[in-house]
């Protein structure tokens, strides 16, 4: 049994530590892949990209979402994108209405109607989803005005 | 200079200042219940062995400011007391995961159900993990059986001063250096930006991916919460956020060496290989339910640029410093300074020409005594000069820990006033320097104005208790465009009208804020 020992341990020292193995292992794997990534050359090469449906106003806002809800024809979201585009524009519009000079109680009405109308689209409610998106659309519009007029003279100045 | 050696070594450097605050903030709760709570008094505050020690290690985790770094030294004072095994791992995997600060930072990045949900899986997973280790955590070595001698006063906290230098030049600090190497590894291996693209919403890898990323990682628990608020401003995949957190912030390379050295190799395959499944199983349940709403996928994330090179090209001496410069700030210098201090005294103190060997097995004695709350003075005292029971002091120094982590929260998160003050300091020279053209100084006052933004909406919820709807989106809107100006600041030729625009847009954004955030 003696005689082994020596042996024994160098087995000990060549297939055990897996643990060891393992990290390595992790470590190897990284360095192969990082070595077939690409190296860039600043951290900030690859760009936001705007969706096309992004609305750039209210007004805007309110022509797309009429434009979507009459042509919805079928509920399946994959057969039909303008129901997708729909919903995404709900999502986006209080992040639209935030970048524009409406007031903070003139944007909670935004926000809570389209909070409204997404809590609403559900199998089944089309007519009700159609109702809230129309009311939503006259809301936008109504507020159009007040988003594009500065409560400051000078838009880009400091307002302190 | 070598980009891949450079990278490795500023990384390794950087971990280091980054885990300097905790390690010291371990080494002081392993030396209070070493010396002050005690043996009996210290396995009794992880549960006993019950079967609530579990989730009573998991909530003094979540309570204690330790990194898995800073968990190391406290983790060998719990096998050193028997503590049972499974507290001992669900301490130091939950630990390092969240403390008060990044907890209350963390509110801000996504929908707070997601955060609090990441604590509370966290907690299972702890649970999971725990059962099953004290199953398998048997201990190959005894434990050094408790020992402290009955010190008073001034005596006793040179002991625990001694204590916390012995620590650090031997096992913790060993410990510590394995762990950021690991880190410097990674900085080594992968190249500058490799991993913006591993992490995406729709790529079924993705958590996958992130375990193999996170294992080798460091990171301390503010680091990874900014890193989770990435990812989730980029649309990035919610299982491998989870990836990240569990095992990027709950352990690294030096958690899986001491479980290894402590409790032998096939314990600690057998813990590693069911932290992994778990884990990765519980990534993939949530991958799918917890997408953020309304957030467009930007295709990349920046969470994990840390990890990466630091450097695309050769650099010269001046860009190391000052990348280290931006990277280190003024309290992790004084930490890192503290740090070898404490180790400086810690190598005179254990030279035997200073303490020979026969003094130190003296001074290692009697501890029972003094934890138990007997004393060791016999001399009476009178007036204010009483004897106190450590297990008082201790307890007293860990709900003062407590306390300094309620305190340190409202003075890392300043009233809104104070906090618009520093927005207004930090936007002034940010877009100053956008508009002309000193994209270094543009880049690094970014980055503080954005963390201002963070600090502003924790300093409202804490004070107001309250954060409204309006003020979330001029915060994420603001977050949002300083990005849009950072990508813009990052093309190799600078596009004027483009970076004009964005400054126009970002003072307008940051007019709206400061009126939302006025009370």
């Amino acid at each position: 049994m003696n005689a082994l020992h020596p042996l024994q341990n160098r087995l000990r020292i060549l297939l055990v530590r897996p643990l060891i193995a393992f990290q390595l292992g992790i470590l190897l794997c990284l360095g192969v892949s990082g070595g077939c990534m690409q190296v860039r050359s600043s951290t900030h090469e690859l760009e936001h990209e705007t969706p096309a449906h992004w609305p750039t106003s209210l007004a805007d806002a309110a022509e797309k979402l009429e434009q979507r809800i009459n042509s919805i024809s079928t509920n399946d979201p994959a057969l039909n994108p303008a129901r997708t585009e729909l919903k995404d524009i709900i999502t986006w519009l209080p992040e639209v209405a935030a970048d524009t000079y409406l007031k903070e109680d003139q944007w909670m009405k935004i926000h809570a109607a389209c909070q409204r109308t997404l809590a609403t689209d559900k199998p089944g409610n089309e007519s009700s989803v159609r109702q809230e998106v129309v009311d939503l659309c006259a809301l936008l519009r109504s507020l159009q005005a007040s988003s594009t007029t500065s409560p400051w003279n000078v838009p880009t100045e400091e307002h302190e | 200079m070598d980009v891949a050696l450079m990278g490795g070594a500023v990384n390794t450097l950087r971990s280091l200042a980054s885990a300097a605050p905790t390690l010291l903030i371990g080494l002081f709760i392993a030396a209070l219940m070493r010396f002050y709570i005690g043996p009996a008094n210290t396995k009794r505050l992880f549960g006993g062995d019950s079967i609530r020690s579990l989730p009573q290690s998991w909530l003094l985790g979540m309570l204690l400011p330790v990194c898995s770094i800073g968990v190391i030294p406290i983790i060998r004072e719990m096998v050193r007391v028997r503590a049972r095994a499974g507290a001992i791992t669900a301490f130091a995997l939950s630990a390092p995961l969240f403390n008060p600060l990044s907890l209350l930072y963390g509110l801000t990045l996504s929908r707070p159900y997601v955060i609090v949900g990441f604590a509370f899986g966290s907690l299972i997973v702890v649970t999971l993990i725990g059962l099953i280790w004290d199953r398998f955590g048997k201990e190959t070595i005894d434990p050094v059986q408790p020992q402290a001698p009955g010190y008073v006063g001034i005596s006793r906290l040179w002991a625990c001063f001694r204590f916390m230098c012995r620590e650090l030049i031997g096992p913790t600090g060993q410990l510590t250096l394995i762990a950021v190497l690991g880190v410097g590894l990674l900085g080594a291996i992968l190249p500058h930006g490799a991993l913006q693209t591993s992490a995406e919403q729709d790529d079924p890898l993705a958590p996958l991916r992130m375990t193999l990323v996170a294992v080798p990682v460091y990171a301390t628990p503010m680091q990874t919460i900014s890193q989770l608020g990435m990812m989730f401003a980029h649309g990035n995949s919610p299982g491998a956020a989870f990836c990240l957190l569990l095992l990027g912030t709950g352990m690294n390379v030096a958690t899986l060496w001491w479980l290894k050295q402590t409790y032998g190799l096939r314990a600690t395959a057998i813990w590693f290989a069911s932290l992994l499944v778990i884990v990765v199983g519980c990534a993939y349940a949530i991958d799918k339910p917890l997408i953020p709403p309304g957030v467009e996928p930007a295709g990349h994330t920046h969470a994990f640029d840390v990890y990466s090179n630091p450097f695309a090209a050769s650099v010269g001496w001046e860009t190391v410093q000052r990348v280290l410069a931006d990277a280190i700030g003024l309290p992790e210098r004084i930490s890192l300074a503290a740090v070898v201090l404490l180790a400086i005294i810690g190598l005179m103190v254990t030279h035997p020409a200073v303490e020979p060997q026969a003094n130190q097995t003296t001074a290692t004695q009697a501890g029972e005594q003094a934890s138990a709350g007997s004393l060791a003075s016999d001399q009476p005292r009178a007036g204010f000069d009483r004897d106190v029971p450590p297990v008082v002091v201790g307890i007293t120094g860990l709900v003062g820990l407590v306390a300094f982590s309620i305190v340190a929260c409202y003075a890392y998160y300043p009233s809104p006033a104070e906090t618009l003050e520093e927005i207004k300091f930090a936007r002034t020279n940010t877009l100053v320097a956008a508009n002309s053209g000193n994209v270094e100084e543009a880049l690094r006052w970014l980055e503080v104005w954005e963390l201002w933004s963070r600090r502003l909406e924790v300093g409202t919820a804490i004070r107001h208790f309250e954060l409204r709807p309006y003020q979330q989106m001029q915060a994420y809107l603001l977050r949002k465009k300083l990005e849009l100006l950072e990508h813009e600041l990052e093309h190799e030729e600078l596009e004027k009208e483009e970076i004009r625009a964005l400054v126009q847009e970002l003072n307008q954004t940051s007019n709206r804020l400061s009126t939302a955030f006025r009370y």
